[in-house]
């Protein structure tokens, strides 16, 4: 016992030098001494890889036990991807919100022209008046021709609605908005017409052409096309949405 | 040379720091830090084909050395904590396949108490170094185990680097002083147990 709380004492580093070289030179000397401090090592070596065995226990039980609890909670395994995706669905609902915000007037009238003023319908029969040429043309993509076909129709006849309502598409499609805001907003003003876009259409050239206080205009103009029940007041609610 | 050192990311100091202390928290500090890198098994078994036993086994080896460099401030810290675990995992996996491919899988383990030898002058090394040479590890592994709990668990905290004060606290003795009585009894027992039967 004394032996060993020298040695451990000397080992803990508690000696000074001269005790120090007197204690190694013990080991020298005196073999039964020399074979204690070999013990005491080997006493706390043997200890160290009992530690070692034993962490290593503890360490694979928390492996398995930490594996065993993710695969009894497949959900909480599943959290993180459920995250990333509704993350991605998140996106991908704001990135469209905030499209549909940002989508232009000019943008939202091309859409509608491209999608309502493809093609113009013809009446079928043996009498072939100017109009049903004129549209004859537009289909045929001369646009121009056609333009001024209705064009000449809507100067010659000042009542010929119909002339003005084409010559204002043909003007709308041939960028020529001035035209077509001027035409539009005299269909606008017939009350002949049962039915009359003519508003609508306005709203919409104003929508295109996008100069200063257009929008503010076309805003007013949507406004009372929905307000008065007009033509194409469903289509002027869907624009003034994007307008707040 | 200085060198230079890289700033740890919070949960990685407070882990090192735990680890340095080699007090009471130690035991959680290692169990956390175990934990946090876990998933290196998984990457192990992907990476190098390595069955998941075997993955398990050389992570808490890597675990080991990195607790013992911590804990003995030889970990410098040039590296984060993560680097220096990623690089003993992945050189103990190498070492692995190494073996497998030249049929060395069951290497004897070697038992080294070299960090002790170097209190020891050069001229009383050889004595010593011949002496534990001869020591039968497996008897006084066995006689350590079939000692009462409270001395195994004496010799164990020690031997894990807890001074007499940590273990006092640890294991509720009274005083440091009682616990040094007591462990080297543990020691004297230990010894009359592994020379009996020699």
């Amino acid at each position: 016992m004394q032996s060993l709380e020298l040695i451990d004492s000397y080992f803990k580093g508690d000696f000074l030098p001269e005790q120090k070289r007197q204690f190694e030179e013990r080991i020298q000397t005196d073999e039964d001494f020399a074979e204690e401090v070999a013990f005491y090592l080997a006493a706390i070596q043997a200890a160290r890889n009992q530690n070692a065995e034993d962490k290593k226990e503890r360490f694979r039980k928390i492996y398995f036990t930490n594996k065993n609890r993710q695969q009894a909670n497949p959900v909480k395994r599943l959290w993180p991807y459920v995250a990333s995706v509704a993350a991605i669905l998140a996106s991908v609902i704001v990135g469209v919100y905030l499209y549909m915000q940002l989508q232009t007037s000019p943008q939202l009238a091309s859409d509608y022209i491209q999608g309502h003023f493809k093609t113009m319908g013809i009446q079928m029969g043996s009498h072939v008046d100017n109009i049903e040429n004129g549209k004859q043309l537009y289909n045929e993509g001369k646009l121009q021709e056609a333009f001024l076909v209705f064009e000449n129709l809507a100067q010659t006849d000042t009542a010929e609605y119909e002339a003005r309502e084409l010559a204002g598409i043909c003007a709308l499609k041939l960028q020529k908005f001035d035209k077509a805001i001027l035409y539009f907003s005299q269909m606008e003003r017939s009350t002949e017409l049962h039915v009359n876009p003519g508003k609508f259409y306005h709203a919409l050239a104003l929508m295109k052409r996008n100069l200063p206080e257009d929008k503010v205009k076309a805003k007013s103009l949507l406004m009372e096309v929905v307000r008065e029940n007009l033509a194409g007041n469903q289509d002027a609610r869907k624009f003034l949405k994007h307008f707040n | 040379m200085a060198f230079l050192k890289i700033s740890f990311e919070g949960a990685e100091r407070e882990i090192i720091e735990r680890l340095s202390a080699n007090g009471i928290s130690k035991r959680k500090a290692e169990e956390d830090l175990f934990n946090k890198y876990s998933y290196f098994i998984r990457e192990g078994i992907r990476k190098f084909s390595i069955p998941e036993d075997d993955a398990i086994d050389i992570y808490s080896d890597t675990m080991l050395t990195a607790i013992e460099k911590i804990a003995n401030k030889s970990f410098e810290g040039r590296s984060s904590l993560k680097t220096y675990i990623f690089q003993i995992f992945h050189n103990k996996c190498v070492d692995l396949l190494r073996k497998k491919t030249t049929n060395k899988n069951r290497v004897n383990q070697t038992v080294s108490i070299t960090d002790m030898l170097f209190e020891i002058s050069d001229s009383a090394k050889p004595v010593i170094q011949r002496l534990t040479e001869k020591a039968d590890w497996e008897k006084l592994k066995t006689r350590l185990n079939t000692m009462g709990d409270n001395c195994r668990q004496l010799l164990l905290f020690f031997a894990d680097g807890y001074n007499d004060k940590d273990i006092a606290v640890v294991l509720e003795y009274k005083t440091a002083d009682v616990v040094k009585t007591s462990r080297l009894r543990c020691l004297e027992k230990l010894r009359h147990l592994y020379k009996k039967d020699n």
